[in-house]
C-alpha cells in the first residue's frame, strides 16, 4: 500500500504504531521489533502476496552469508553472497532487458508472448538488494560491531518505512538503535511529535506538489512528436520538479514515520535545486544512493586505478583519467542501471558522469571561477538533460523532447498570442499542449511557485531536532494535512516504486 | 529535549491543544469562506469560461445570427485557428466531449436566452460525441459546477445519475472551493466568443508525414470502439429540437474527418451504418416538426492526417476540415 493512501494512513499506520509503542512499554523492544517485522511483511504483500516468498528467500540466504562472513571472513564466501544477490536482482530487475536486447541483436523472438515471456519487477529490489549487499561487505571487512540475528536483521530490512524506495540505510547506523530498543532504552515516543510534522510535510509534498505538476510533464511526454520549445522546457521543468517533490516527499514520510517508531532514518535530500555544481548536486540528491555507490564502487576503484596510474604514469592527464574519469563513469553507468533496467537510465548515468567529470577537471584545471548564477544555470542544464532520458519511455521519446528543447525550428508562440508574434515577426501556432492559454499560464505559476519552494522550502527533514512546536507549526501541519488528505482520492503512485 | 524517552511537555501540548485546536479552526474558517465563495463561477477551463461569457455578452441581442456551430474538440481545434463562414455571423459554440452532448445543449439553451436566435445550428463532431455520456467526475467538472442556474440544474438531475449526498468539509476541498474560487475573482472576465483569425485555405497542399506507433495504436484502437447512443442522449436531441422548433432554426450535420483505419474498421464491422441508422431514426422520432439535415458526407482522411486518434494535424490538415465547415455554412442560406 502507497504512504499516501487511505489504508494506510487510518489503518495500518495507527494500528501498527499503537502495537508497537504498546508492546514496547509492555512487553520489551523485541516484542515491538517482532510486531513491526509483521506490520512490514503484510504491507510489503500487500501488492503482490507472492513476492513475499521472494523478500524472504533474500533476507534468508543473505543472514545466513551475514553470520558466516562476520565471524569468517573470507573471498570467495564474499563473491559467493554477492552473486546470489547479483542473480536475484538479475533475474527480477534486468532479464526483461536482457532479453529485448539479445533479441534486437539476434531477431530471436525472445520476448514474444508465449517465449519466455515478461515479469514484473518486485517493488523495493534494488533497495533491499543494496542493503544487504552493503551489509554483506562490511561484515567481510570486520566493520559490523555487533553481528544481527534473525530479529534484528529482519528489522533491518524489512522495517516498512525504508524498504520500498529507500532511504538506503546501513547497519552500522541502526545498530545502536536496536540495540538501546532492546534494552528499552530507545527514543520512545520522545520523536513521535518531529515524525508527525516530517511526515506531513512529506505527505503534502508528494500528494499535493508532485502530483499535481505531474499532468504537465505527462503531457509533454505525451506529444513529444509535435512539441514545441515552449512546452518541451515547460514540460521538462514540471517533471524534474514533479521527481524532486515526489521522491523527497517520499523520503521525508520515511523519515517521518521512522521518527514516530523511535528511530532516525538518514537524510536523503538536501534541497538539491540549490547545488552550484554537478558534485555539490550529487550530495544533495538521493544522498543515500550516492553514498552507498560511494563507498562500495567509486572509492575501492578510485583508490586501486589510482594506486595503478601513479606507478605506471606521469601525465596529470592520464592519471585523472585513470583515478577520477573512470571510477565516475563507472559508477554512474552502474548508478543509471540500478534506476532502471533501459537504455535510457543507462544514458541518464552517462550524463551525469559526464558532468561530474567535467566539473572534476574544471576544479583541476579551471583558471576562472564561474559566477554562482552561471555554475548554477549549468549545473541545472545538465541535470534537466539527464532527467529527459530518465522520464522518457525509449530513446525516440527523449530525443523528440531533447530536439525540440534545443532545436530553433522548434521555436513557436502560441496562437493565442498571435498578436504578439504579429508584433515581433516570431512564428507562431495553435500548439498541443498550450492550446489554451489558461492551461499554459497554470503550467508557468505551478512550475515558478514549485521551483521557488524547492530552494526555499524547509528542510524538516534535516532539522527535526530544532522544530519548535508552536501554533504556527501546528497551522502549517493542519494546513498540509487538510489538502493532502482532501488530495488521496486523485490518481497517485510514487515514481521510485519502480526501482 | 528530545533524548527524553516520553513525550516532552512541550510536544504533548502541541499534538494535544495545538494540532486540535488549529485543525478544528481552519476546518471552521473553510467552512465560512466556501459558503461565500459559493456563487462565484469557475474559470477552471475553456468550457467554464465559454459558458460565463455566454451569460455576459449580450451586447447585440437584436442582431440575427447566421449560425452557431457546436462540436468536440476536434472542430474547437480548429475554430481556434480559424474564421470560419467570412463575412456571417457564426457563434462558436464548441466545447470538448467530456461535457458530453448535454454541455453543448446547455450552452446553447444559455446562448439563446441571451441572444437572438441563428438560422442554422451547425453539430460539427466526432461520431463519439453522440455517443459518450459524462460521469464520475468529468460530470462534475464538465457540468455539474460549471452549469449551476436552477433550470440547467433541473435539467442534469434529469440527465446524470443520482449523485451520492454526502458532505465533504471545505477543508479537504480547499483547491476546489476556495484555492480556485479565489482565482476565478482574479481572472477578468471573458471576451465575447471569438475564433480564431486565419482564413481557410482551399488550395492549401497536404503534407504526407509519418505516422508514429504510438499514434498508429491510439488509431487502431478508436477502430475497434463501438458507436451506441446512449438513452439519455437521446433525449437530449429530443430538446435540442425543441430548442429548433421554439426559435426557428434547423439542424445540419458534420462528422468530422475520419481516419481510413477507423472509416475502414467502423464500415467492416457495421458499425458505422448502425450509427447512422440510429442518427436517422432519431431524428424521425424526436424531431418531427424540424429541419433536420443529415445529408452529410464522411470525410475519410489518411491516418497520417492524425495527431492522436481525434484531432488533425495542424495545419495542413486543420486546414483541410476548416474548408469543409467554411464550404457548409457559407452553402447555407
Amino acid at each position: 500500500m502507497l504512504f499516501s493512501s487511505a489504508e494506510f494512513l487510518f489503518l495500518f499506520l495507527p494500528l501498527t504504531l499503537l502495537a508497537f509503542h504498546l508492546l514496547r512499554i509492555y512487553q520489551g523492544g523485541r516484542a515491538a521489533m517482532a510486531a513491526t517485522v509483521a506490520a512490514s511483511l503484510f504491507f510489503y504483500g500487500w501488492w503482490n502476496p507472492p513476492y513475499l516468498l521472494l523478500i524472504i528467500t533474500s533476507i534468508g540466504g543473505n543472514f545466513f552469508y551475514t553470520r558466516a562472513l562476520a565471524t569468517n571472513p573470507g573471498r570467495w564466501k564474499l563473491l559467493s553472497a554477492l552473486g546470489f544477490n547479483l542473480a536475484l536482482l538479475g533475474y527480477f530487475k534486468y532479464r526483461n532487458f536482457f532479453l529485448e536486447n539479445v533479441d534486437y541483436l539476434i531477431g530471436d523472438g525472445l520476448t514474444e508472448p508465449g517465449s519466455l515471456g515478461v515479469i514484473f519487477i518486485p517493488l523495493g529490489i534494488s533497495f533491499y538488494t543494496f542493503q544487504q549487499m552493503a551489509l554483506l561487505l562490511d561484515a567481510n571487512d570486520g566493520a559490523v560491531k555487533k553481528t544481527p540475528d534473525l530479529l534484528e536483521y529482519s528489522q533491518f530490512i524489512l522495517f516498512f518505512p525504508q524498504l520500498i524506495a529507500g532511504p538506503i540505510i546501513l547497519y552500522r547506523e541502526m545498530v545502536d538503535q536496536f540495540t538501546r530498543l532492546e534494552a528499552n532504552h530507545g527514543a520512545g515516543l520522545s520523536l513521535f511529535g518531529p515524525g508527525l510534522v516530517v511526515f506531513t510535510l512529506g505527505l503534502f509534498k508528494k500528494v499535493c506538489l508532485a502530483d499535481g505538476i505531474a499532468q504537465f510533464a505527462n503531457l509533454a511526454f505525451s506529444s513529444h512528436a509535435s512539441i514545441t520549445m515552449l512546452e518541451a522546457w515547460a514540460g521538462i521543468l514540471a517533471y524534474s520538479l514533479q521527481l524532486y517533490f515526489d521522491f523527497s516527499g517520499y523520503s521525508d514520510m520515511a523519515v517521518g514515520l521512522g521518527l514516530m517508531f523511535g528511530f532516525c532514518l538518514p537524510l536523503n535530500f538536501d534541497t538539491p535545486f540549490r547545488a552550484r555544481n554537478m558534485i555539490d548536486f550529487w550530495k544533495r540528491w538521493h544522498m543515500t544512493m550516492t553514498r552507498f555507490f560511494m563507498m562500495y564502487v567509486y572509492s575501492p576503484m578510485a583508490l586501486s586505478l589510482s594506486r595503478y596510474g601513479l606507478k605506471h604514469f606521469s601525465h596529470a592527464g592520464m592519471i585523472f583519467i585513470l583515478a577520477v574519469a573512470c571510477p565516475i563513469m563507472v559508477t554512474f553507468l552502474l548508478s543509471g542501471l540500478w534506476h532502471g533496467a533501459g537504455w535510457t537510465f543507462v544514458i541518464f548515468g552517462a550524463v551525469n558522469g559526464l558532468g561530474l567529470i567535467t566539473n572534476h577537471a574544471w576544479k583541476e584545471w579551471g583558471k576562472i571561477r564561474l559566477p554562482f548564477i552561471l555554475s548554477w544555470a549549468l549545473t541545472l542544464l545538465t541535470v534537466l538533460v539527464s532527467f529527459v532520458y530518465f522520464r522518457a519511455e525509449n530513446l525516440v521519446v527523449a530525443h523528440n523532447i531533447l530536439e525540440a528543447m534545443f532545436s530553433p525550428a522548434a521555436f513557436l508562440l502560441p496562437n493565442w498570442l498571435e498578436s504578439l508574434a504579429v508584433l515581433t515577426g516570431l512564428p507562431w501556432d495553435s500548439l498541443t499542449m498550450f492550446s489554451a492559454g489558461s492551461y499554459a499560464v497554470r503550467c508557468f505559476v505551478w512550475v515558478v511557485v514549485l521551483g521557488v519552494l524547492s530552494l526555499w522550502l524547509p528542510n524538516w527533514a534535516k532539522t527535526y531536532n530544532d522544530l519548535a512546536p508552536s501554533w504556527r507549526l501546528s497551522l502549517a501541519v493542519s494546513f498540509m494535512g487538510f489538502m493532502a488528505i482532501g488530495w488521496l482520492d486523485k490518481p497517485q503512485t510514487f515514481l521510485y516504486f519502480q526501482f | 529535549m528530545l533524548g527524553d524517552f516520553f513525550l516532552s511537555a512541550p510536544w504533548r501540548r502541541f499534538l494535544f491543544r495545538l494540532l486540535p485546536g488549529t485543525t478544528l479552526g481552519l476546518a471552521l474558517l473553510a467552512e465560512l469562506l466556501a459558503f461565500a465563495a459559493d456563487p462565484i463561477p469557475y474559470r477552471r477551463h475553456d468550457l467554464d469560461r465559454l459558458a460565463l461569457a455566454v451569460e455576459l455578452d449580450n451586447d447585440s441581442p437584436e442582431r440575427l445570427l447566421h449560425s452557431i456551430i457546436i462540436g468536440d474538440s476536434v472542430t474547437q481545434d480548429v475554430l481556434k485557428t480559424y474564421t470560419i463562414g467570412g463575412d456571417e455571423n457564426v457563434a462558436d459554440l464548441t466545447t470538448n466531449k467530456a461535457s458530453g452532448l448535454a454541455g453543448s445543449y446547455l450552452l446553447m439553451k444559455r446562448f439563446l436566452g441571451r441572444h437572438a436566435p441563428p438560422r442554422h445550428l451547425v453539430i460539427a463532431a466526432t461520431p463519439e460525441f453522440f455517443t459518450y455520456l459524462p460521469e464520475g467526475e468529468a460530470a462534475r467538472i464538465y457540468l455539474r459546477t460549471v452549469f449551476r442556474n436552477s433550470d440547467e440544474v433541473d435539467f442534469l438531475g434529469s440527465y446524470l445519475p443520482a449523485e451520492e449526498a454526502f458532505f465533504m468539509p471545505a477543508a479537504l476541498e480547499m483547491d476546489e472551493r476556495l484555492g480556485k474560487k479565489f482565482l476565478a475573482l482574479l481572472a477578468p472576465n471573458p471576451s465575447a466568443i471569438k475564433m480564431g483569425g486565419r482564413a481557410p485555405d482551399p488550395g492549401a497542399q497536404v503534407a504526407m508525414g509519418i505516422m508514429n506507433n504510438f499514434i498508429r495504436d491510439d488509431v487502431e484502437r478508436r477502430g475497434r470502439q463501438t458507436l451506441e447512443i446512449p438513452e439519455q442522449n437521446v433525449l437530449v436531441f429530443r430538446d435540442m429540437c425543441g430548442l429548433a422548433e421554439e426559435y426557428d432554426f434547423s439542424i445540419h450535420f458534420q462528422i468530422a474527418p475520419l481516419p481510413q483505419t477507423v472509416y475502414s474498421s467502423w464500415k467492416q464491422s457495421g458499425v458505422l451504418s448502425n450509427f447512422e441508422a440510429d442518427i436517422s431514426r432519431l431524428f424521425e422520432s424526436e424531431c418531427k416538426n424540424t429541419k433536420v439535415f443529415t445529408d452529410y458526407g464522411i470525410s475519410i482522411v489518411p491516418d497520417v492526417a492524425m495527431r492522436d486518434a481525434d484531432h488533425l494535424v495542424r495545419h495542413d490538415w486543420t486546414n483541410f476540415y476548416a474548408v469543409l465547415l467554411n464550404d457548409l455554412i457559407l452553402s447555407l442560406d
